[in-house]
């Protein structure tokens, strides 16, 4: 049986794209989740934010978010979250009719 | 159509090339977001919750088909494809990447477009009716009084830092407001004085968000001329006296709230008496000059046509009638009609284009309306001027390419902001709800028994999907990072305009379709006779009956 608890990670918008990145162990920026580093202690991740922020280049606006981690693995707790780490639940693009196939769906 | 001067376009030009430095600048790491976050907002440059966002705008609604092709290209080259049309009549592409920013406006400008004040603390862009100009009930096209707004707010000085956003709509169809003017901070009708002269009636303190209120009326006549003075005295009383201490008391409905409608029409009087004759008055030949730019296009001499367009309502080609009963009203002009474009086609978020679909769009405006578009509040498009004879064909054509939805005014014709899958400020998502309303309720015969009805949905309490004015009202919250939507009834944005009133507890989101299910079988129930609108049954019989069947004894 899988075990969770609550931990901390650090999340901001990339820059180039604004696309959401998450603060890895490495001292850099992924765009999984699953690489990001998983801090237990509040302050420990206050600490690595203050850090994060001196990357205004690379991101926009970091801040902390609640993950649990799942077998390891973090995983978001809000809606919100879930939305950004995993992308929009809806069909981004309608496909063309079949007689246009000039424009693929991305 | 209003043509740019060489004024317009350098000052479009000299933006995007102002833009490009200070992308470079934040792309170079010599700005930080904190300081490029004000320039960028300034060219309606969001970031949202998975990219960033450009918002651009169309003035009040109308667009021609070289400036849709535009889109196409912009979307297809810079985004994943598609844009969004909001329901404040502008264009939103969900996906571009920062450096593509100031390329995307350098092609807006190369076809008179831009994205500036569709952000931020200043005049956004003016609204109107989507009828303007054909609508048979209109006293006078309105389009003309809102370029001229627009050439006045855009880069105004005094008013670029407002306490908060402003947004102004005007309708020249005092019996049927299409452009919801009594939601707006500033609405403007134009009316008839006593010896039939043409003038304004001025609304003020309109609008939505948390606070929703009706707008009130500060003049009941304004001559035609005075309309910037009247309208610099009211920004100016706004900007001076408009609460800056808390953004959510900021708006000018909060200040005319306060101080009464009568105290704040008092200090707009007495400031409009300090302006009155120092140069902003509009001169017949100035509005004749404006005016010129929005004459009616060279419809060709063709005998009246109501009869015809009865007749296809009425026709064996099912689809086609119930599509021109539903989507086509008739025009001023005999032989033509205005058709509505549904952007609520099943399986598609209200108001989202293909790049695909823009062009062939572009293409149906040249070859049935004269080149000529217009986005609607609705979310939907419009071909104003058709030939009625171009009716089944049309229809064909925009079947083909996905866009022939028999559903305008319809239950399924829903506002629905983006919601949670794209905004930052979101608590829930909107979209997924849209789709399953669409999903559930089509049936053509069962829409057209309900007869006339609006669902507007939000995906937040800043109410971008109107869901305040829904007849129906859907508003997404955040229970412990967890999505619930609240019912709300009785809204109108009409004529009639009225707030709706929640219904109780926020259902979950597998429950909330299931509640206007409910809400409708109550209403179908319920009804004196099949002509009486739901808004008209609610209004009649209160909310009661709704609570009962949605909450029962709990």
């Amino acid at each position: 049986m899988s075990k969770s608890h609550t931990s901390l990670a650090i999340t901001a918008a990339r820059t180039d794209d604004g696309a959401p990145v998450y603060w890895t162990p490495e001292g850099g920026w992924s765009r999984a989740l699953a690489d990001a580093q998983v801090f237990a202690d509040a302050k420990v991740a206050e600490g690595a934010l203050g850090q994060a922020r001196g990357q205004e280049r690379q991101v926009c606006d970091p801040y902390t978010m609640k993950v649990s981690v799942v077998d390891g693995r973090p995983q978001p707790l809000t809606a919100r979250e879930r939305i950004r780490c995993e992308g929009p639940t809806t069909r981004l693009r309608r496909p063309d009719p079949p007689a246009n196939p000039t424009h693929p769906v991305p | 159509m209003y043509q740019y001067d060489q004024y317009d376009q350098r000052i479009v030009d000299e933006r995007a090339q102002q833009f490009r430095g200070q992308v470079e600048r934040r792309l170079s790491g010599e700005i930080a977001e904190s300081e490029f976050k004000p320039l960028r907002l300034q060219n309606g440059l969001y970031m949202q919750l998975h990219a960033y966002m450009l918002r651009v705008a169309i003035p009040y609604g109308l667009l021609s088909s070289k400036q849709m092709r535009s889109f196409a290209h912009i979307c297809r080259t810079y985004d994943k494809g598609y844009g969004h049309f909001t329901t404040r009549q502008n264009l939103q592409i969900n996906w571009p990447e920062l450096q593509a920013i100031p390329k995307v406006l350098e092609e807006l400008a190369g076809v008179e477009m831009h994205a500036i004040q569709t952000s931020g603390n200043c005049i956004r862009n003016t609204t109107s009716d989507q009828f303007a100009g054909v609508a048979r009930d209109e006293l006078e096209d309105p389009r003309p009084y809102c370029e001229i707004i627009r050439q006045w707010s855009t880069f105004h000085p005094e008013f670029a830092f407002l306490p908060r956003k402003f947004k102004i709509a005007v309708t020249g169809t005092p019996g049927d407001d299409r452009a919801a003017v009594r939601l707006h901070d500033i609405g403007i009708r134009i009316v008839e004085g006593e010896r039939g002269e043409r003038g304004f009636e001025i609304l003020v303190g309109g609008g939505l968000g948390r606070t929703p209120m009706i707008a009130k009326v500060v003049r009941d006549f304004l001559p035609k001329r005075q309309l910037l003075p009247y309208l610099e005295a009211i920004m100016r009383v706004y900007n001076e006296q408009g609460r800056r201490d808390n953004k959510y008391k900021a708006r000018i409905k909060i200040l005319v709230d306060a101080l009464g409608v009568e105290e704040f029409a008092r200090r707009v009087e007495a400031e409009f008496e300090l302006i009155k004759g120092e140069g902003l008055e509009l001169t017949d030949s100035e509005i004749a000059r404006v005016g010129a730019f929005f004459a009616p296009p060279p419809h060709e001499s063709l005998p009246d046509s109501d009869a015809q367009l009865q007749a296809l309502t009425l026709g064996s080609e099912r689809t086609l009638g119930l599509w021109v009963r539903n989507n086509v009203i008739p025009h001023r002009v005999p032989g033509y009609c205005a058709v509505t474009v549904s952007l609520k086609e099943k399986g598609t978020p209200p108001g989202d284009v293909s790049d695909y679909q823009m062009d062939r769009l572009a293409d149906l405006a040249d070859n049935y309306s004269f080149g000529q578009l217009r986005a609607t509040h609705h979310q939907n498009l419009v071909l104003a001027d058709v030939k009625v004879a171009d009716l089944p064909a049309l229809h064909q054509e925009l079947a083909a390419c996905g866009l022939a939805s028999a559903n305008v005014g319809k239950l399924t014709d829903m506002i629905c902001c983006p919601g949670l899958d794209f905004c930052a400020l979101a608590n829930a998502r909107s979209i997924p709800i849209a789709e399953e309303i669409m999903q559930r309720f089509d049936d053509v015969d069962y829409l057209n028994d309900l007869g006339e009805i609006s669902i507007k949905m939000s995906g937040c309490i800043n109410a971008c999907g109107h869901h305040h004015v829904g007849n129906i009202g859907i508003l997404g919250i955040d229970k412990q990072g967890v999505e619930f939507y609240q019912l709300m009834l009785g809204g109108s944005h009409n004529n009639d305009a009225s707030l709706g009133a929640i219904v109780g507890r926020a259902f979950a989101q597998d429950e909330i379709v299931g509640a206007i299910d409910t809400v409708l079988r109550v209403y179908l129930h319920q009804r004196s006779s099949p002509e009486e609108r739901f808004v008209d049954t609610y209004r009649r019989i209160g909310m009661e009956p709704f609570k009962e069947a949605l909450y029962g004894a709990n």
